[in-house]
């Protein structure tokens, strides 16, 4: 299975990038080709919502920088999983900069055969999403469920749909079990 | 009573948001004893502007169009900062604009949980959500067809001025249907195509390419 994890962790300090890593060895070793990307080390521009991704170069945004690359690591991935802390109760904003480029694998024109506007898939296909997260000291359950069900509705407007939401610091067997009971 | 409004836009001030903004302000400035200041995120300054906002405010507003089904990345880097605020005393009641293309309420619903409870770990009290899908095109309808929303942003702004609410008949209205019947999901699908996005792609030159696929993975020979 060919996996991309896209770390949005703007903190180098935290500890976080290390259970990450622990995340990327266990897929390593049961076989998964992973390829990583550190989101704060590439510069992406903001999404400034001029839609020539879909109407003037399509497929292509009017910013040639490192999205490109995670761009072509989501099309080619089975699954791609969004790593990120909690941070005021939701994915970080380095993160939330890298998704609101992932519109360029859209087409412009709206599939609405599940009772609902969507856009078409320029790929014909969506990787699988997973989401993993580190707590904030005042996260509570609410947090989780807000967070996820935001989450829930980006993978549900990609085609595709979250197949774990987990915090890291719960076993990584937890995630890769979920995983595969999908 | 002083309200602040962020245009939290990544198009800055020739947006949707804005649009909106400025026919809720302009309401609010009807009544008497008030003023108000509207700060585009994304111009020069815009960031560290409404960064700092909560200071001599009583009310902030902040819109944004949904990128990517929920805040646009600027506008959670503007959260973020709002974080130094946890704890400390005397906060602005906050209001908030979430604005989407597609028209079903359904896109918006799940950012309502979160921006009530961002209030509440901000210490702030929180008066609601304006709601309102099918924005997108705002900027180049004719007035008829944008009459009845302004109006409707006008009346939020005026009733907010007067009684520190936002009005339930009017959220509910503008926030509109969940989902859509058969008909109106195939009239935005196929308007949209035909007016907006196909004659967008031949005056660039772009209409034969426009399904390209620029990163597929080269096929192993």
């Amino acid at each position: 299975m060919n996996v991309m994890i896209v770390n949005g962790n703007p903190d180098p300090d935290s500890g976080f990038d290390a259970r990450l890593s622990r995340l990327a060895e266990s897929a390593r070793a049961r076989g998964d080709r992973v390829q990583e990307f550190t989101l704060r080390e590439l510069s992406i521009a903001q999404c400034v919502g001029c839609f020539g991704c879909w109407v003037k170069t399509p497929g292509i945004c009017v910013f040639r920088d490192d999205q490109e690359n995670i761009l072509r690591g989501y099309v080619a991935a089975d699954l791609v999983v969004m790593a990120s802390p909690l941070i005021m109760g939701f994915t970080s904003a380095l993160l939330k900069r890298c998704t609101d480029r992932i519109i360029p694998v859209l087409l412009p024109f709206i599939d609405t055969s599940t009772g609902e506007c969507r856009h078409f898939l320029r790929y014909g296909k969506a990787p699988l999403l997973a989401v993993v997260y580190a707590p904030e000291p005042d996260t509570d359950p609410e947090d989780v469920e807000i967070a996820a069900n935001l989450w829930q509705r980006l993978a549900r407007n990609a085609g595709s749909r979250i197949a774990c939401f987990r915090s890291l610091e719960q076993p990584l067997e937890e995630v890769w079990n979920e995983l595969d009971r999908d | 009573m002083n309200l602040t409004a962020i245009n939290g836009s990544p198009r800055g001030a020739k947006s949707n948001t804005a649009i909106l903004l400025q026919h809720f302000l302009a309401g609010f400035a009807g009544s008497n004893g008030h003023s108000h200041r509207l700060i585009h995120l994304k111009t020069e300054g815009g960031a560290d502007l409404a960064a700092d906002c909560f200071d001599g405010s009583d009310v902030v507003l902040l819109g944004f169009p949904l990128y990517a089904d929920a805040m646009p990345g600027i506008v959670k880097e503007l959260i973020e900062r709002w974080g130094r605020y946890r704890g400390a005393g005397n906060h602005p009641i906050l209001i908030f604009l979430v604005q989407s293309g597609f028209p079903e309420g359904s896109h918006t619903r799940n950012l309502v949980p979160y921006l009530e409870k961002l209030s509440r770990r901000l210490g702030c009290d929180y008066r609601g959500t304006i709601r309102k899908g099918g924005v997108e095109g705002i900027r180049v309808q004719p007035s008829f067809m944008t009459r009845r929303l302004f109006d409707r942003m006008r009346q939020l702004g005026a009733g907010f001025g007067r009684w520190r609410t936002l009005d339930d008949g009017l959220l509910e209205e503008l926030a509109g249907a969940e989902s859509q019947n058969r008909f109106g999901r195939l009239t935005v699908n196929k308007m949209s195509e035909l007016l907006f996005w196909n004659p967008a792609l031949k005056r660039n030159g772009a209409y034969e390419l426009r399904h390209a696929k620029p990163y597929a993975p080269q096929e192993s020979p």
